[in-house]
């Protein structure tokens, strides 16, 4: 499996005595910001799933669509529709 | 590398879901646009008030104010992605595209850094583009902000 890309989330509440820091991952089909951790940095199970078309982490979301379309892919083909919509 | 801009969205919010700002690609010599960091806050005198931030690709800007996204190296040119705030007509949201969906109280700010690789992608598509919206006490004042690479 190809290394996981991560990102992070801080929450600063006056309230508390240090910021809640939260790994994220973007989501590789939809481009979702996915929090891997709870506001009391516990680690979120359930929230990424495996696809092994693109051997990448995606949302649950996203999951439930039984194709591999990655996200690189789906924005080449929104700017090639809109660039034959202009050519015509 | 591409140029990095910042832009600073600010509006009055709603009890209802509105706009605070969005970013989107030109009609026409459209260029990617990655964003990489993001910053939700509001200035308002702290209390304790439930907010709901969203952020959503659009395909319409709507109605809005122009803000100038702001080069971070000085020596690079003027964006060519627009964005606005302050909306008064509503973007025109794809349904079901939302990238970020965080509850924040307004006393918090939320900060939110993108891995390498990992940016919320705007494609060089005409008008194409991410609008944020917030659900919160009506009359308090917010403040996003993202940095962007072109």
């Amino acid at each position: 499996m190809t290394a996981r890309r991560r990102g992070y989330a801080r929450i600063f509440d006056p309230a508390l005595a240090k910021p809640i820091e939260k790994d994220t991952t973007t989501c590789n089909h939809c481009g979702a910001i996915v929090h891997m951790h709870d506001d009391e940095g516990r680690a979120l199970s359930g929230v990424l799933v495996h696809c092994h078309g693109c051997d990448k982490h995606i949302c649950v979301k996203c999951a439930e669509v039984p194709k591999c379309v990655t996200l690189e892919r789906r924005i080449e083909q929104m700017e090639a529709s809109a660039a034959l919509r202009r050519a015509l | 590398m591409g140029a990095k801009y910042a832009v600073d969205f600010q509006r009055s919010s709603h009890a209802s879901q509105l706009t605070v700002g969005n970013l989107s690609a030109p009609g026409s010599s459209m260029r990617r646009v990655r964003c990489y960091f993001l910053q939700l806050s509001s200035e308002a005198t702290a209390a304790d008030n439930a907010g709901l931030w969203t952020l959503q690709r659009t395909t319409a800007n709507g109605t809005r104010t122009s803000v100038t996204p702001i080069p971070i190296d000085m020596a690079d040119a003027a964006a060519v992605f627009t964005a606005g705030e302050n909306h008064s007509g509503e973007p025109t949201y794809t349904s079901g595209e939302i990238l970020l969906n965080t509850a924040v109280n307004q006393r918090a700010t939320y900060q939110w850094q993108a891995p390498p690789g990992g940016e919320l992608v705007i494609p060089a598509t005409a008008n194409a583009g991410l609008g944020l919206k917030l659900t919160m006490t009506a009359g308090l004042t917010v403040t996003a902000q993202t940095h962007c690479e072109e």
